[in-house]
Formats: structure tokens, C-alpha cells, sequence
């Protein structure tokens, strides 16, 4: 792979910044493994990182750089891991998640015991004068291992122990692809559609409330609390890096409130990491090409503990 | 080993909360976490500055990764290795865990011991004893280039720092000078964490940007023959500097 100094060059500093994706990262490493002048340009980068930091032996940053490739790994693993703890539980949870659905619609209004307020007016539709409607998000939560037609399912009332589930609704006529990732107690990035290992998100069915195939083992990776759980619906599925970046610019910013423009707006209009109109122009290139819609729930740790 | 309940009796053997090092056997993300960062800096003191060692009745001295990219690399595989399922699984919790992270990490860079001999220069022919155990002294202190590096370095930062607004300069100054957390640092600035975060990466990668837009006429990273003096002005004399 032939790549310029200065393209070389944006990479490091992504790298030391924020972070590559996987894939990326592992091309870069080739590139550094193999050619002493590219590995030369990253050491001199790290040096002044040092010299920013205090003129230090060894700075943070390097030591949060290796964490992130840790982290990679172990994300990797959690995600296999799913990957096979999910095949065996997604029948068990579809079925239940399948029902709750008819109950949805049969009653789109009710406030049935199983499903909550799941109304057009619920508070993770995006909201304000800007809003673009039309996205609508729910998270679905069902004992592990609850045999299936005996699982009770219950929208936004998750503990570890469970699995999530997610369900969308578009409006017909608007088509595009979903992806969907959170933020969790501790200000980590949770993917859901796509993640580090698979970068398929989902192409919507509009209509009516759809079942994802994304099924979470909460113990695995999420901390108890507050978890914000951010949806867009795009003419493309967002990659990982992207959605690293909304977290960034997201995970310092109290969850909307009811008038409140929607994420990508406030993505787009903020300044700082992750932030500004350029985030968003590879994703939504017009700003009617996306529509975003946001939940937050509290996970909790056992029932009736946050 | 069991885990006593009582409070005095809140941290293993090997000073660690209990929590931590069941988290840790556990293989929880947030546990493997912590002992990284416990420990990270240690294990990469001794990856940058080496250590000397007997092999084969000779003496050879590693003279530490001389590369950035190298360290991280030899970093980031001795604790994937310690954090492996049957490593931790191995761990007691009876030792401390830093001097088993400083051997396997002698491991990762032993491994290429035999490819890699620019690295361990020998530094005393012995020929008369035989192979035996690997005597280990750990080392350090950096190089004489590793030194003259960092003072070239040193300078480029010192013009971006001159670039600056004096306001980021003492966030810079707060934070890596005074070495005080992002957390007391947004109290002593009245800012928010989150805006002390924001604004230490967006300088971090400004910096990174100047000393790209430097690169081509300043730093050659492989060529270090400048007579340079060895140490330069540290981090605060360059605040200072650009400071009255």
C-alpha cells in the first residue's frame, strides 16, 4: 500500500489523537513494522507528545494509545463472544421481541404492563423546531435466560443481567441505512450497528415498529447507570470511526431534553471534538438525508438497584 | 484462596482490592482496565530503558525499544499476554503483579533475542561459563540520542508554545507542569472537565499539525547529528519563555 508522507502523516496524529479504526490501525502497523522511515515520522510524533506533556519518559497519551488497541482486542473478543452467545439467545429473544411488536400494534397507544409509553410522541423521537421526524427508536430488554415464551419483555427497563434488543420504525417512504451505538455510565462508546468487527448496520423497513437483529448481552461490556442510546437512519451506514467521533462530541453533553434540536443537529452546530458541520457532511451530505431519534434508560445493576 | 469479608482485610495479598482481582481473574473489561493502568507505566520504563541479562554464559545489555512504535508495540503484547484467559487465570493474587507484567515482558523482547542482535550488543565476553538462567538487571536511564532527540523536539514545541494564547498556556502549564489532574485543573481554572479535556486534545492536536508543518525542514528523525546540546529547557522554561 503506497501511502503519502502527509496522508502517513494524518494517520499518526489520528492515531495519537483519537484513536484509528481497527482495520485502519492494522494497516498502519504493517506500514510502521516494515519501514523505518514511516516508523521515524510516528516516533518523532510521539516525542513531542512527551515534551507536551510535561517532558515526560512516558506520556498518557502513549499509555491511552496502547489502551485503545487492549481495548480493541477485548471488544473484539466481548464481540465474538456475543457472536456466538447470540446465536444461541436471539431465537429465545426474537420470539419474545416478536411479541411485543404484535402487542405494539394492536395497541400503538396502550400503556400496556409489557410496554411502556411507546407512543408517536415519545421522548426519543427527535424533537424541535429543526427536527427531522421520522426516525423512532426502542430498547427491549428480556431476562438472559428466560426460556422464550416465558420471557417477559420490558421497553427501557434493563438490568446487566439481560439481553437488549433494539426495534426502529421509519415512516414509509423513507428508506436509508440504521445504525445505532450508545454511550454508557462511564462515557464509553457502546457499538451496536456496525461495531469494530462487523460494519453492516441495517437496511430499514419502513412502516411500521421492526425488530433489529442487534442483541446485546448487557453484562458483558456496560457499566450500570445511565445509558444514552443514539439512532440514525442515513443513505449509508456510519463507520466506526464516525460514530467514535458523535460519541466524543456527544459524551460531554447532558442527554436532550424536549425541545431540544435532534443529535446530529447539535452535533453539527457544536464546535469541539467530533463536533462542527464536517462531522456530519460524510454521512447526511443534505440535511434531509438523515433522520436521528435518541432514548436514555438507567441499567441497573439487580432489580431496583441503579 | 479465600476472600475475607471483614474490612481490614479489604486487599489481597498483593495489595489489590479483592473486587479488582476477582474483576481481574473475571476477565472484566473494566478490572483488566485498572491493572493497566496500575501498572502500564512500569512495564514501559523497562521496555524503553532496558535491562542487562546472561544468556549462554554471556553478558548482553537490551538496550531498550529504540523506536516509539516499537515500545508500544512491546507494551501492547506483554499485557495482551498477561491478560490472556490462562494467565490470569494463573495469577494468585499471593505476588505482586509487577514484577510477573516486567517478566513477561522480558519474554516479548528475549523472543527476538537471536533475530534481532543489533539490539543486544554484547558487552562482555565471558566464554567460560555455560548456558544458564538469564540474569536480568533492570536499567534506567535514556540514551545519549534518546536525549538529543528530545532536544530537537524540544524545540519545535517550544515554537508552537509561542503560537499560543496565553490562556491555553497555562491550562498547558497546569495540567503538565504542575501535573495536576484534568479534574483539579478545571477547578483551578474554573472550567469544566470536559472543556479542560476538550481543549488539551484540540492543542495536543494542533501541536501535532505544527510539528507536521515543521517536518520537512526541521526534525530528520533518522538522522540525529546536530551538535545539540544534550538536555534542553524543560516543558516549564519553555512555558516561561513564551510566558513573559
Amino acid at each position: 500500500m503506497k501511502w503519502s508522507d502527509a496522508r502517513l502523516d494524518r494517520l499518526i496524529e489520528r492515531e495519537l489523537c483519537e484513536g484509528l479504526p481497527p482495520r485502519t490501525r492494522a494497516r498502519l502497523h504493517e506500514r510502521l513494522r516494515r519501514d523505518a522511515r514511516a516508523r521515524a515520522r510516528y516516533d518523532r510524533a510521539v516525542d513531542a507528545v512527551r515534551v507536551f506533556e510535561g517532558d515526560v519518559d512516558v506520556a498518557p497519551t502513549e499509555l491511552a494509545v496502547v489502551q485503545r488497541w487492549l481495548d480493541d482486542g477485548w471488544m473484539q473478543g466481548d464481540a465474538t463472544a456475543e457472536r456466538t452467545l447470540a446465536r444461541r439467545a436471539w431465537p429465545a429473544l426474537m420470539t419474545a421481541l416478536a411479541a411485543a411488536l404484535v402487542v405494539l400494534l394492536v395497541r400503538p397507544l396502550g400503556d400496556s404492563a409489557a410496554l411502556r409509553p411507546w407512543t408517536d410522541d415519545d421522548g426519543w423521537q427527535a424533537r424541535g423546531p429543526g427536527a427531522r421526524r421520522g426516525l423512532a427508536l426502542e430498547v427491549l430488554c428480556t431476562a438472559d435466560d428466560a426460556a422464550a415464551d416465558a420471557a417477559p419483555v420490558r421497553a427501557r427497563a434493563c438490568e446487566l443481567s439481560d439481553l437488549m434488543g433494539l426495534a426502529y420504525r421509519m415512516p414509509e417512504g423513507m428508506p436509508g441505512e440504521l445504525s445505532v451505538f450508545g454511550i454508557d455510565a462511564q462515557g464509553d462508546v457502546m457499538f451496536y450497528l456496525p461495531t469494530p468487527v462487523d460494519p453492516s448496520g441495517i437496511t430499514v423497513d419502513p412502516g411500521r415498529w421492526r425488530a433489529s437483529s442487534v442483541s446485546v448481552r448487557l453484562a458483558v461490556n456496560h457499566a450500570a447507570g445511565p445509558l444514552r442510546i443514539y439512532g440514525v437512519v442515513a443513505p449509508r451506514v456510519a463507520t466506526v470511526d464516525e460514530i467514535r467521533a458523535f460519541a466524543a462530541a456527544l459524551a460531554s453533553r447532558a442527554p436532550a431534553e424536549p425541545g431540544d434540536p435532534s443529535w446530529i443537529d447539535r452535533v453539527s452546530s457544536g464546535s469541539g471534538p467530533g463536533s462542527g458541520p464536517e462531522a456530519l457532511a460524510g454521512l447526511c451530505p443534505e440535511p434531509s438525508s438523515c433522520h436521528a431519534a435518541e432514548l436514555v434508560l438507567t441499567l441497573r445493576s439487580s432489580r431496583g438497584t441503579p | 484462596m479465600s476472600e475475607p469479608t471483614t474490612h481490614a482485610d479489604a486487599t489481597a495479598p498483593n495489595g489489590w482490592p479483592w473486587a479488582l482481582l476477582r474483576g481481574f481473574r473475571e476477565g472484566r473489561r473494566e478490572a483488566l482496565s485498572e491493572v493497566y493502568h496500575r501498572h502500564a507505566d512500569e512495564v514501559t520504563k523497562q521496555l524503553r530503558y532496558g535491562f542487562a541479562f546472561q544468556a549462554a554464559g554471556r553478558h548482553h545489555r537490551f538496550v531498550g525499544c529504540r523506536s516509539a512504535f516499537e515500545l508500544h508495540d512491546a507494551l501492547h503484547e506483554t499485557f495482551r499476554r498477561a491478560f490472556e484467559p490462562v494467565a490470569r487465570e494463573r495469577y494468585d493474587g499471593l505476588r505482586p503483579y509487577g514484577p510477573y507484567l516486567r517478566a513477561i515482558a522480558r519474554n516479548v523482547v528475549l523472543r527476538g533475542f537471536r533475530a534481532r542482535e543489533v539490539q543486544f550488543p554484547e558487552v562482555r565476553a565471558d566464554g567460560e561459563s555455560t548456558a544458564g538462567p538469564i540474569e536480568i538487571v533492570d536499567e534506567g536511564s535514556a540514551t545519549p540520542e534518546q536525549h538529543v532527540g528530545r532536544a530537537e523536539v524540544r524545540a519545535v514545541v517550544g515554537r508552537f508554545l509561542q503560537t499560543l494564547p496565553p490562556d491555553d498556556r497555562r491550562l498547558l502549564e497546569v495540567r503538565f507542569v504542575e501535573g495536576k489532574s484534568q479534574r483539579d485543573a478545571a477547578e483551578v481554572l474554573g472550567l469544566g472537565r470536559q472543556q479542560i479535556r476538550g481543549r488539551e486534545a484540540k492543542l495536543r492536536q494542533q501541536m501535532l499539525r505544527f510539528l507536521r508543518a515543521e517536518g520537512e525542514e526541521g526534525l530528520v528523525a533518522a538522522g540525529l547529528s546536530l551538535p545539540l546540546p544534550l538536555l534542553g529547557p524543560s516543558l516549564l522554561e519553555l512555558l516561561g519563555e513564551v510566558m513573559r
